[in-house]
């Protein structure tokens, strides 16, 4: 089994010119805004390289849910407002593609999510998903699609905590 | 991720309307490309609403899935601590 150096954040020494996941915009994000989104803290990018080739990738920032039925005057000020991590996007090489690669990004948000959840509140990891197919290989791993939003997956937080406990992850 | 098994549904007709000019400067680009206007258009946009999905941070649900999120199960999940205990390919 090969093994890869864990996600690391990007940075400018990252090679991402040849980064193909068979998704042109995903491509195109990693290669165009990641690192300046990372530099003024817009997202956070991790990478998975091969001699400093990013092979995979993934990104995370905070959200916000809100409950669709209050009127949009009170929308912003609700207090019911629910705090959440969001998986934008997260995309593996084609070459790289079937060694079961995603699993072991799935496994690295979660524990991710789980020790971040300490220090900052958090209630729902949501993921966007660009179609269908996408949403059925977020559920083989454990998300739950919304019935709001047939391209947004969520996971709750308490849940993740449970299974990193479940787990024997500190 | 992509390509397989994808449920055939048939392709819509849309209309729209356009200012001139804009459609003088879609023209020019198909053109450039070598593409068809459709196809153009179609890429083009579709590239731009990929994006806006994907930057999504603030969503707007219904209460069945706020009830989700607020009442969550908490029975852990097998196939979660499956992922959590297996053994990753990372290392460092």
């Amino acid at each position: 089994m090969d093994k890869y150096l864990a996600p690391q954040p990007i940075n400018s020494q990252h090679i991402l010119e040849s980064f193909d996941c068979g998704e042109e915009s995903m491509n195109a994000w990693l290669k165009n805004k990641a690192l300046n989104n990372e530099i003024n803290n817009n997202s956070r990018t991790s990478v998975v390289c091969v001699e400093n080739k990013v092979i995979a990738y993934y990104s995370l920032c905070t959200g916000c849910v809100y409950h669709e039925n209050l009127s949009r005057k009170f929308k912003h000020r609700s207090p019911d407002r629910i705090p959440s991590l969001v998986l934008g996007r997260l995309a593996i090489d084609i070459e790289y593609q079937g060694q079961g690669l995603s699993k072991d990004l799935i496994k690295e948000i979660y524990i991710k999510t789980f020790k971040l959840s300490r220090i900052v509140a958090m209630k729902v990891l949501v993921v966007n998903a660009l179609n269908l197919e996408i949403v059925g290989f977020y559920q083989k791993l454990g998300f739950t699609p919304s019935k709001t939003d047939p391209l947004l997956l969520l996971k709750s937080v308490e849940q993740i905590q449970a299974e990193c406990e479940a787990a024997g992850i500190a | 991720m992509s390509n397989k098994t994808k449920e055939r549904r048939d392709k819509e007709k849309i209309n729209l309307r356009v200012d001139p000019e804009i459609l003088d400067a879609i023209d020019r680009a198909t053109k450039i490309e070598g593409k068809s206007r459709t196809e153009f258009m179609t890429q083009a946009s579709y590239k731009r609403a990929e994006e806006v999905l994907l930057d999504r941070k603030i969503v707007y649900l219904d209460q069945v899935d706020i009830d989700y999120i607020e009442n969550p199960n908490i029975e852990p999940d097998p196939v979660v601590v499956d992922i959590l205990t297996r053994e990753s390919r990372f290392h460092g």
